[in-house]
């Protein structure tokens, strides 16, 4: 499948790794991109701590997003960038991978995950064992050819409400089938964890700007979002509710809750850190 | 004979488990399963159920015993609670079709002493033992294990 290890592969070499230890590598961002979604930075740092979880237990289990504690935005990634990839794993077994990691520019972070944690699934359910196998070796060896990835489509939410208990709602509709999902999964088609916190952040600072001006500052920008949890599986086409709201706010931050539900269930929630800027 | 025999030694391990030891660790305890869920720590009381009063899903059930482990030093197997209820039980003794036997629920109520009479349905599908899970049920658990290790 020409997609496979392309469409939606954020690592394009492994320097070293020690399975289920720690991994260092890198990724080249294309340079005929328009832009680089910063979730994609998370994505690419999820996605060598899972190969060196996957090695761990010789590719029969893959990790899926679970937690994230902490998700720290640094300097901003452009199309043709270079990036650093690093991750430290506290543990990698059949059940369950617990790691942190960063991406770094020019050796200065540009997005730093803290106490990230993910169940372990069979690997079969996404992809073919040796498949992996077989791209963890290339990655490893010569490096894969940079390059590949070439977009997604756009992430469309619509806000449709703001309550009187100061809640903001929109509704986001996931992209259906496009070219991303033959490379996640290959087997099963997931709308990525990272995509869906990205969805929550562009959410949160377009209701925050247009309902206040910091008082220190000209507008919010986004600084991290914490207690990341995603609790099921996003499906191409699925409608997700969001809805965020203000839970603490001084003179240069705020903090706001979103919560994601599917069909009335709650399927993941997180907290947006927002700091002023001029 | 034998399963008399494992009926008493998992009536000994919870034995051997004090009040004291129990009281000791809770407030640790409580206080990853509060930051683990998001709530205040005096939300979660030794009876509180993880899933039934503290809101608690799969994902969290990972997050709480990842970060028990960090803290005391144990490793928790997944299923590992329901494979030490079920003592010398087999899988098949223990369980039919998704649903907990006559001998399995007598073994669960035998070891979860913490958790009321009233909580354990008859018949009970498996897939729900963790609803029976409590702060106090997670507390045994490590304590169990520090004295296995040790």
């Amino acid at each position: 499948m020409a997609d496979h290890f392309r469409a939606f592969s954020f690592v394009d070499r492994i320097f070293e790794v020690e399975p289920g230890v720690s991994i260092r590598g890198e990724y080249r961002v294309p340079d005929d991109l328009d832009f680089f979604h910063p979730s994609l930075l998370g994505e690419s740092v999820g996605q060598i701590a899972a190969w060196a979880a996957m090695a761990a237990v010789d590719f029969e289990f893959r990790p899926v997003a679970g937690l994230a504690g902490r998700i720290e935005l640094g300097v901003p990634v452009k199309p043709g960038d270079l990036i650093e990839l690093s991750a430290e794993l506290d543990r990698a077994d059949k059940d369950a991978v617990a790691y942190a990691g960063v991406a770094k520019l020019n050796g200065e972070s540009a997005i730093f995950l803290k106490r990230a944690l993910g169940p372990m699934l069979p690997m079969s359910d996404f992809d073919d064992s040796e498949a992996v196998r077989a791209r963890f070796d290339l990655l490893c060896g010569t490096g894969a050819e940079p390059g590949a990835y070439g977009g997604i489509p756009d992430l469309d939410w619509k806000q449709v409400d703001d309550d009187d208990d100061g809640k903001s709602v929109a509704i986001f509709q996931v992209p259906g089938p496009s070219p991303f999902y033959n490379d996640h999964f290959p087997l099963r088609p997931v709308f990525p964890g990272s995509l869906l916190m990205e969805v929550c952040m562009t959410f949160v600072n377009s209701v925050a700007n247009s309902q206040s001006t910091p008082e220190k500052g000209s507008r919010w920008k986004t600084l991290a979002i914490s207690r990341m949890k995603i609790r099921d599986f996003t499906s191409p086409g699925d409608q997700h509710t969001l809805t965020a709201k203000q839970t603490d706010i001084s003179e240069d931050a705020a903090t706001w809750a979103v919560e994601i539900q599917k069909e009335g269930q709650v399927t993941g929630s997180v907290r947006v850190l927002l700091i002023a800027e001029d | 004979m034998w399963m008399a025999d494992s009926k008493w030694i998992n009536t000994m391990s919870n034995q051997q488990i004090s009040k004291e030891e129990i009281k000791a660790i809770y407030p640790k305890v409580a206080e990853i399963v509060a930051d683990a869920l998001g709530c205040d720590e005096e939300e979660v009381g030794l009876e509180s159920s993880l899933i039934d009063d503290l809101d608690a899903e799969s994902i969290d059930f990972l997050d709480i015993v990842f970060r028990l482990e960090r803290e005391f030093k144990v490793k928790i197997p997944r299923g590992k609670m329901v494979e030490d209820a079920r003592g010398n039980l087999t899988e098949a003794e223990f369980e039919q079709k998704g649903v907990v036997t006559d001998a399995g629920l007598a073994n669960l109520k035998a070891f979860m002493t913490e958790v009321p009479e009233h909580r354990f349905s008859d018949p009970m599908k498996s897939a729900t033992i963790p609803k029976l899970f409590t702060t106090e049920t997670f507390c045994k658990m490590v304590l169990r294990l520090q004295k296995e290790s040790s």
